[in-house]
């Protein structure tokens, strides 16, 4: 009777009105979004124009002063190699010819078509470029002797005019990424909780425990509701501590209701949205320097024993060892002091890391601060990972941990492109005060939000309420599902989207905001289809199903590279490994924690053997990388992971023989 | 009704804040965009303002002593009048030549970080007065000899990032307005069922309040029909218990000695 | 009494606190005039007493002798014929025929430390022997005709043996061969019967270099050919052989193509901070170390270019004064 209230009203109502939140703020930010396309298209197009003028206006400068001091026109030695080296220079410019006013060519040089990297994309038709050459006139004295023309590439301004318009995009992902966080939060302080509050204490009630209080509020007839209910608890509590002890004692003895000493207990639902915000503010916080850290930890004062590509990378290898050391101890951290404690202590560190590695000089320094941060963060996302399992009350649902993933990427995501927005225009170090700031919010929001019993420290062990008896951890099914897929999947995303790919791109002529674009792609599949595959994941299709399509999806993205190759290609590489990965992490979790009973700590194992995996696998092919080549390595991986399903639906066949 | 209003208003106050952030981040983004249009400007002038010394460093005349050196950077100078100063350097930052009176007497502290990072190449960097834009010059054997350095307002910069924030400004705002009206629209439309579903929560409550009121003068709770009989029939229970358990309480209160 | 008095004091007035003779090979040009023209505009009260060998080595112990009789503060020297005539060689130190007591600054040396006249630029090892140094390394002239003309092989030189700095060149320049790539096609200038190169000798050596495939003539460290700047750079454009020379003068008064070089004006009033050190600051000459010159100039002479169908490139049009 309750659950169907429950189901009814909450669900339906919440997830309604967060659809309709959310189609809104989109619509409005895609309005506004274009508009600032259209916008920035209008400020920028004279701009490129205006550079390419100045080109051609410095070229001229040089033809009419060797003609002032005498030298005539066709004898100008040197013209061709200077036109020559000036196309070089300068990538926009296409064709430089000058001629006399007779019409005759005195000199022409013009760029070397090469095989182009970009097709032409359909902006192209979009944004019709106007001028695409200037002719300016050549004097000598006051006698018109002839003409230098400059041709600018189409390509150029295109790529320009696309840059900006993704650009753009990202922003706009990046606010509905907030928006969406911020609509389900207000959904559920406003609408879902007063209901679940009142629900609840009416069962409590009606059973005969007046233990409880709520909080007061909620609309009209919640609102009243809640205040009787609350009445109701404070009078009996009231009533029974004026009677004298005696009677009191005895009253308890013999009655089967509970009544409260003293003022009824504030009871608080714990609900796995309560961590969303804080955790999707701490995650941007964390990652605000996901884009630059690389390049911040090549330009800091280094030892002399250390290179610039090892002190680029010393940052992110700490943080992966930090975290992978911390992980088996996170969830007994988590249960013993409580997962709100755990989560508010970890944010003054992270606020203090984030502060430090702002103002430090030095890469040791640098990835001093980073490993603490990496502490911190691993106790602060198992803690919030905790608390989403305990409030989901140990289903072994897909959900909690599917929301989990998709609030951590979502705000690395928003991380990335914020501290890159921040650091590009204000310097580094406002980006890391501003990712200390945002701690900070997220750690007030966490002390807000993460209410109820989900957050206190564990006393006795869950038991796990269905589902086949726990294996004993080291079981077969574990194992194969840690092998095959897990391991496999990690090791992809560390060697090919962390490393193979900002290469492969750069070797192609890339610059470093276009591979940070194409990375983010990875985690923008992640977080648009997460939430499907949770729903998909724990309805209808279930979770193996998902598993194996999403690992034969990334092995094909994989070996799709050794077919074709080129930038569209490795694009297509990384959305459709991010998609098979989305496809398989949800539901990976979800198996595992029901394989291993419920609980926390095979999360943990299995997390910890992830990121093992990732650091192996990053190791490996940064020794191997210079002997077999991007290709072969990629080629590897993808049987490497095609591999892992073939072993693990092995495994899952033979058991269902087994058990059958 | 008060639901929906409720909800509208929470609709547009995130959307508010949304649309700000949104503003925010594409000011942000258009001054970056911006700078990098005036940097790129900025480079090509550093590098045909280094040809010459170029010239001079690859047959070996140290760039000090090119005779005409004022000459030629006033020249480069005049070629846009919103240029500050236009500085040659040698090897160790010291300024050698200038178009600046007077001249400093080295290259500021952001330069050299900025030719540390740019390796010889020409770069440019904004600083909190404006742009400084630098290119190298090696000699015959490579060797670093010094450099040109352009030192450019920020001005006009600001003045253009300002127009657009306010551009995008009143974008939102006019965004913000149609979306109030269609929202409103919109959810009256989506969320009837949802709404009418609360509003059932709502006369539940109400009509079990009646009841209640009603059972104090004899009455006994009824039934009515509805969709949230199941909320009704858990408050009358609620309260059943609550008034049996108090009138418990009271009669042993009566009873104790 | 007072006649006496009032002559003496009239003496006194009229007499200048400095007397310096400025002693020239070729007469007072653009450095003895630089050199006058910065000391009257500092301030220093110089009377300048002026003698010119006339290009002839005799008069030079002359002048010395003059020197001591008139008491001069100091001895300006120019070029390295008549410093060698007046202040000697390290060689000749204990020799009283040269000047190694007063003050004796030397310009427009080519190469002082090769010419033994001093011990280093640092240090001259003379206790009052001190002067300026002008000029540039060969390799920038080597890179300065490559980037005129990037296909250039052979390097053509006249020189003489009876003028050892021109001898020391021929000699610095063989031995660049090697590092920086190209040939030099040296040719002797035969000595008549006064052991000097004669006039008549140049044209066809001109003409032997033609024949020879010399693509440029380096036309320097000879005081013969300077003083025949005509004749040669003349002949070397009928030859169609552009030349070039550390001189400025050669580009602007004479038909040589490009050059290298201080301007000498500028070089007179380097000597001009020199001797103020010493008259005014009170240093002793051999105290200060020889002064270098820190200012040069590619100069062009755009006719000789235009007869010699031989423009400079673009490159080069900006960095170079252009004369013509």
């Amino acid at each position: 009777m309750n659950a169907r209230v429950r189901s009814l009203n909450r669900d339906s109502l919440r997830t309604g009105l967060i659809g309709m939140m959310a189609a809104i703020v989109t619509a409005s930010v895609m309005a506004v979004g274009a508009a600032s396309i259209a916008a920035f298209d209008r400020a920028v197009e004279p701009e490129l124009t205006n550079r390419t003028r100045l080109i051609g206006s410095i070229v001229r400068s040089e033809i009419q002063h060797a003609l002032e001091l005498g030298i005539p026109f066709n004898a100008i030695v040197g013209l061709d190699r200077y036109l020559s080296v000036t196309i070089e220079k300068f990538d926009e410019v296409d064709r430089i010819s000058v001629t006399s006013v007779s019409g005759q060519t005195v000199a022409v040089v013009e760029r070397p078509t090469a095989p182009s990297i970009f097709e032409r994309s359909y902006l192209g038709e979009v944004i019709a470029f106007r001028q695409t050459a200037f002719a300016m006139s050549i004097l000598n004295g006051n006698e018109l002797v002839g003409e230098i023309t400059v041709e600018i590439s189409p390509l150029f301004v295109q790529t320009r005019l696309r840059d900006v318009f993704l650009d753009v995009m990202v922003i706009a992902l990046v606010a509905t990424l907030v928006a969406m966080e911020l609509a389900l939060a207000v959904a559920v302080t406003s609408v879902g909780k007063p209901l679940d509050r009142v629900l609840r204490l009416l069962g409590q009630q009606r059973d005969g425990n007046f233990l409880h209080c709520i909080r007061p509020g909620g609309l009209g007839g919640l609102g009243r509701a809640a205040a009787r209910l609350n009445d109701h608890a404070e009078d009996l509590a009231e009533r029974l501590t004026a009677l004298p002890a005696a009677v009191r004692s005895r009253i308890r003895a013999t009655m089967d209701t509970r009544i409260a000493e003293g003022r009824p207990l504030r009871l608080r639902l714990s609900d796995i949205n309560d961590i969303r915000l804080a955790l999707f503010l701490f995650s941007v916080a964390t990652e605000i320097a996901a884009a630059f850290l690389p390049l911040y930890a090549r330009a800091a004062v280094r030892p002399p024993w250390l290179s610039p590509e090892l002190a680029a990378a010393a940052p992110l290898v700490l943080y992966l060892v930090a975290v992978a050391v911390l992980s088996p101890f996170g969830g007994a951290l988590a249960r013993r002091f409580g997962a709100r404690r755990l989560f508010l202590a970890s944010v003054p560190p992270t606020v203090l890391a984030l502060a430090a590695m702002g103002f430090s000089g030095s890469v040791v320094w640098i990835t001093l601060w980073r490993g603490v941060m990496a502490v911190f963060y691993a106790t602060a996302t198992i803690a919030c990972q905790e608390y989403a399992i305990r409030a989901a009350a140990g289903r072994g649902s897909a959900r909690p941990v599917g929301a989990f993933v998709a609030v951590v990427y979502g705000g690395v995501f928003c991380g990335s492109a914020l501290g890159g927005l921040l650091a590009g225009r204000f310097g580094f170090e406002a980006a890391f005060v501003s990712g200390a700031a945002i701690a900070v919010v997220s750690g007030v929001l966490g002390l807000v939000a993460m209410r109820g019993r989900a957050g206190d420290p564990e006393t006795a062990p869950t038991p796990s309420p269905d589902g086949p008896a726990p294996q004993p951890w080291f079981g077969a099914r574990f194992l194969a599902l840690l092998l095959g897929i897990a391991v496999p999947m990690n090791a992809a995303t560390a060697i090919f989207i962390w490393y193979l790919t900002p290469l492969i791109l750069a070797a192609s002529g890339s610059g470093p905001a276009e591979i940070a674009r194409v990375v983010m792609l990875y985690y923008l599949a992640v977080v648009l289809f997460g939430s499907t595959v949770v729903s998909l994941s724990d309805g209808r299709i279930g979770s193996v199903p998902l598993l194996v399509s999403g690992a034969l999806a990334s092995g094909a993205a994989l070996l799709s590279l050794t077919v074709w190759s080129g930038f569209w290609a490795v694009v297509a590489a990384v959305a459709g490994l991010g998609l098979g990965h989305t496809l398989i992490r949800a539901p990976l979790y979800a198996l595992a924690l029901r394989i291993t009973g419920g609980s926390g700590a095979g999360l943990n194992a299995l997390r910890l053997i992830e990121r093992i995996g990732a650091i192996l696998g990053l190791a490996a092919s940064a020794v191997l990388l210079g002997d077999i080549g991007a290709e072969s390595s990629i080629r590897a991986l993808g049987i490497a992971v095609l591999s892992g399903i073939a072993l693990y639906a092995i495994v899952e066949i033979a058991g269902r023989f087994r058990s059958a | 009704m008060a639901l929906f209003w409720r909800i509208w208003a929470a609709v547009m106050l995130v959307n508010l804040a949304v649309l700000t952030i949104f503003v925010g981040l594409a000011t942000l983004q258009f001054g970056n965009i911006n700078s990098s249009l005036v940097g790129e400007r900025l480079l090509v002038l550093a590098d045909r303002t280094a040809a010459p010394f170029k010239a001079a460093a690859k047959i070996g005349l140290p760039l000090s002593t090119v005779r005409n050196s004022v000459a030629l950077l006033e020249r480069a100078r005049q070629t846009d009048d919103a240029i500050l100063a236009i500085h040659l350097f040698d090897a160790e930052g010291r300024i050698v030549h200038s178009t600046a009176r007077p001249a400093p007497t080295a290259i500021p502290a952001e330069a050299f970080a900025g030719r540390a990072a740019a390796g010889g190449g020409a770069w440019y960097r904004e600083t909190a007065e404006g742009f400084i834009s630098s290119i190298d010059i090696v000699s015959r054997d490579s060797n670093p000899v010094g450099g040109i350095l352009i030192v450019y307002p920020g001005g006009g910069n600001v003045t253009r990032i300002r127009a657009m924030a306010a551009e995008l400004a009143l974008l939102s705002i006019a965004v913000l307005l149609a979306a109030a009206a269609l929202s409103a629209l919109f959810l009256r439309l989506g969320l009837d069922r949802q709404i009418t579903m609360f509003e059932a929560i709502d006369s539940a409550v109400t009509s079990f309040e009646r009841g209640a009121w009603r059972s104090a003068a004899g009455r006994s709770f009824s039934m009515a029909e509805g969709d949230a009989d199941e909320l009704r029939s858990l408050l009358e229970s609620a309260e059943t218990r609550y008034r049996a358990e108090g009138r418990k309480l009271a009669a042993t209160r009566d009873d104790a000695p | 009494m007072s006649a006496a008095l009032t002559a003496f004091l009239a003496t006194s007035a009229t007499a200048a606190q400095y007397k310096i003779m400025i002693a020239t090979w070729r007469g007072c040009e653009e450095a003895c005039q630089g050199f006058q023209d910065y000391l009257t505009e500092q301030g220093v009260d110089a009377e300048f007493i002026l003698r010119d060998a006339g290009q002839k080595k005799e008069p030079l112990p002359g002048f010395l002798a003059e020197a001591r009789a008139e008491g001069v503060d100091l001895i300006l020297t120019w070029g390295t014929s008549v410093t060698r005539g007046i202040a000697g060689t390290l060689s000749e130190l204990s020799d009283p025929a040269f000047n190694h007591d007063i003050p004796n600054v030397f310009t427009i040396v080519a190469d002082p430390v090769g010419a033994d006249i001093i011990e280093s630029l640092d240090h001259t090892g003379r206790r009052n022997v001190t002067g300026t140094y002008n000029r540039m390394p060969e390799e920038v002239n080597i890179e300065t005709i490559r980037t005129y003309l990037p296909s250039f092989m052979r390097l053509g030189l006249l020189y003489s043996t009876n003028e050892k700095n021109s001898v020391l060149k021929r000699d610095e320049i063989a031995a660049l061969t090697g590092p920086m790539g190209f040939e030099l096609i040296a040719l002797e200038l035969s000595l008549g019967e006064n052991r000097e190169p004669r006039v008549e000798d140049i044209a066809p050596k001109m003409a032997e270099l033609k024949a020879a495939g010399v693509d440029f003539l380096y036309l320097g460290s000879s005081s013969f050919l300077q003083d025949n700047s005509d004749a040669v750079t003349g002949a070397a454009v009928e030859n169609g052989i552009p030349v070039l020379s550390p001189y400025e003068r050669l580009v602007r008064e004479s038909q040589a193509l490009i050059s290298v070089a201080p301007r000498y004006y500028d070089v007179g009033r380097l000597a001009g901070e020199q001797v103020e050190k010493i008259l005014v600051g009170g240093v002793a000459a051999g105290d200060l170390p020889v002064a270098r010159m820190t200012n040069f100039a590619v100069v062009i002479n755009m006719d000789v270019a235009s007869k010699l169908k031989l423009f400079p490139p673009l490159d080069l049009l900006r960095v170079a004064e252009t004369v013509n």
